[in-house]
């Protein structure tokens, strides 16, 4: 019977290699897009980008 | 940046936690063994949870910061992108090859040929890209010299450890300048002076690795002038605003020197070991198309620094983004005012794209690229530029949001309270080389700790500039034993997974290096403070 972690660990590295560059992209545009809710003063728009920002480097934290 | 606030007390449990998203990224990396993004996106977590947990920041602020960050990052990142896909197209024309294939044909001595090999060639290859890559280059070729494997990256990562603050086109110095809020004309004297000092023991260690200590008296006339002519050119260029192309500058004057030094009767050949010579011949015409993008880098670099009407032409055109004045529930406050200013057609990215379409241009016409390559050469861009981006994009927003809500603060005045002003120049190359070898670059080093340097030394009354230089010198050093660039340097002579052989060792003369440069900022701080 295979071992089911070192599977798990692959798995992870697969979808790593396609969702980082996905991440990056993300972040750039996220970031990009916070300076003018914040300065128009969209404060949902603003959180909401926050939120997202935490959230990718959630995934970076999550994926090996 | 000027922070006015001096509500929050320097105690152990406030300088602590303030340690604490630093530490978080130096145990990822060196305990759990993360990967440097991973481990960047970790400590920027941290830091956001202890930022709104204990120091009363909120939503508004972190968000602010990050919009500040995201601007300081991408001026990083136009360099580093622009380095990335340089190197990749050289690579794929073949330039890198052809520059290992050169060197037999033009040194018959062998301490001028492992001098070529590891302070000139390394050293350009650091001044187009870097990560790892001169140490990938050059120690297969000083293998071929009857080097053991381990000598070989040792001497190829010493040859260049001086040269990666002005090398990947001036990346890691830009980033110097974006984070510490100074310029880079006041940042320039003190830091190419301290690192072209550098150049001495890095050379006198390689000779004695090679050559033992037979082979550093046979070679230090021509390590004294290499220094000396290398050192200088760097100091030259860089205060003369050509930061991004003085370790080409650099390289070429070193090559230089030992084109002069190979006719003197010391190094006529007697007992050398001639490095295997490639099969033909080497055209000057391919030669010369070969090196034309990097040409015409240093040319525009040049060009731009000399003639001031160009200067201004290119200077004319400014971008900037106001930020509103912030402040935390315990009173912390950051002044509004403008974020980084972008001056986007002098920005050494710009120039180094403007070198890759031009050069690209040189080299289809000449055949050296094929129809498939443009597809090639920005495929493997992608590919290299994704880990670096992030982790410079996490470390940067990381830094910021210290700096935002005083734990940049605190951290420095518990170091100014720990190290008094004559001890200090001496702790902050190795603090540079800590962040270099656990982050594994000079660029993520200088984000983490130039803020907490700025403010140290203004509360030690010290000189800033220099103890920048100091950092960037120490991180210069300490990020070619970075497990990361190891590892590249490591894949090309069979050493893949015995990396930790060549850590050891690297490890002995690196700090060696760093000594030399934290007794050289010590020594110039005290005459400096008389």
């Amino acid at each position: 019977m295979k071992p089911l972690e070192p599977l798990k660990e692959k798995g992870k590295v697969l979808v790593g290699s396609r969702i980082v560059p996905i991440i990056l992209l993300s972040e750039l545009f996220l970031n990009a897009s916070l300076y003018f809710a914040l300065k128009s003063n969209h404060e949902p728009v603003s959180i909401l980008l926050v939120g997202l920002i935490v959230l990718g480097y959630l995934g970076l934290v999550w994926l090996p | 940046m000027a922070i006015i606030d001096v509500y929050m007390a320097l105690t152990w449990y406030n300088w602590l936690l303030s340690f604490l998203p630093i530490l978080t990224v130096f145990l990822l990396m060196l305990v759990a063994k993360w990967s440097g993004r991973r481990a960047a996106a970790a400590s920027w977590l941290a830091a956001v949870f202890i930022a709104m947990a204990a120091f009363g920041a909120d939503w508004k602020l972190l968000a602010w910061s990050q919009a500040k960050a995201f601007l300081l990052a991408m001026d990083v990142l136009w360099t580093v992108w622009g380095a990335i896909t340089l190197y990749h197209l050289a690579n794929e024309a073949g330039t890198i090859k052809l520059i290992g294939d050169l060197v037999p044909l033009w040194m018959k001595d062998r301490t001028l040929q492992i001098l070529m090999l590891t302070l000139i060639l390394t050293s350009f290859m650091q001044g187009m890209g870097g990560f790892g890559v001169p140490v990938a280059i050059g120690a297969p070729l000083l293998l071929s010299m009857g080097f053991t494997p381990i000598d070989s990256v040792v001497m190829a990562s010493l040859g260049h450890a001086w040269a990666v603050t002005f090398g990947t086109v001036g990346a890691a110095f830009n980033a110097l300048v974006a984070v510490s809020g100074y310029s880079a004309q006041s940042l320039a004297p003190d830091s190419a002076a301290l690192l072209g000092l550098a150049i001495f023991p890095c050379a006198v260690l390689i000779l004695i690795i090679g050559q033992k200590w037979q082979g550093l008296r046979h070679g230090m006339p021509a390590v004294i002038l290499l220094t000396l002519g290398m050192g200088l050119t760097q100091y030259l260029m860089a205060t003369a605003g050509m930061t991004n192309v003085a370790i080409f500058g650099a390289a070429i004057v070193g090559t230089g020197i030992l084109f002069l030094l190979r006719r003197l009767p010391l190094y006529q050949p007697k007992n050398s070991h001639i490095l295997q010579p490639p099969a033909n011949n080497i055209p000057t015409k391919l030669a010369m198309v070969s090196v034309s993008p990097y040409f015409l880098l240093v040319s525009l670099g040049f060009l731009a620094a000399i003639i001031p009407p160009l200067r201004n032409a290119l200077a004319s055109l400014k971008v900037s983004f106001s930020f509103p004045e912030l402040s935390t529930a315990f009173g912390w406050i950051v002044p509004a005012g403008p974020g980084k200013v972008w001056i986007p057609l002098a920005h050494s990215g710009t120039l180094s794209f403007f070198a890759i379409f031009v050069g690209g241009l040189i080299y289809a016409s000449n055949g050296l690229l094929r129809k498939d390559s443009p597809r090639r050469i920005i495929q493997r861009s992608l590919r290299t530029a994704i880990d670096p981006s992030l982790g410079i994009l996490a470390m940067v927003g990381l830094s910021q949001i210290m700096s935002h809500t005083g734990m940049t603060s605190i951290l420095a005045r518990g170091l100014g309270a720990f190290f008094n002003r004559w001890l200090f120049p001496a702790v902050v190359p190795f603090i540079g080389t800590l962040g270099a070898f656990l982050t594994g670059s000079n660029n993520n080093s200088n984000v983490l700790f130039a803020p907490l340097h700025v403010e140290t030394a203004s509360i030690l009354k010290l000189s800033v500039p220099l103890m920048l230089a100091a950092q960037t010198a120490g991180a210069s050093v300490g990020s070619v034993m970075s497990p990361g660039k190891v590892i590249v340097g490591c894949s090309t002579i069979g050493l893949a997974g015995k990396e930790s052989g060549v850590l050891k060792k690297l490890l002995v003369y690196d700090l060696i290096v760093v000594l030399f440069i934290a007794v050289a900022a010590t020594v110039w701080s005290w005459l400096r403070g008389a």
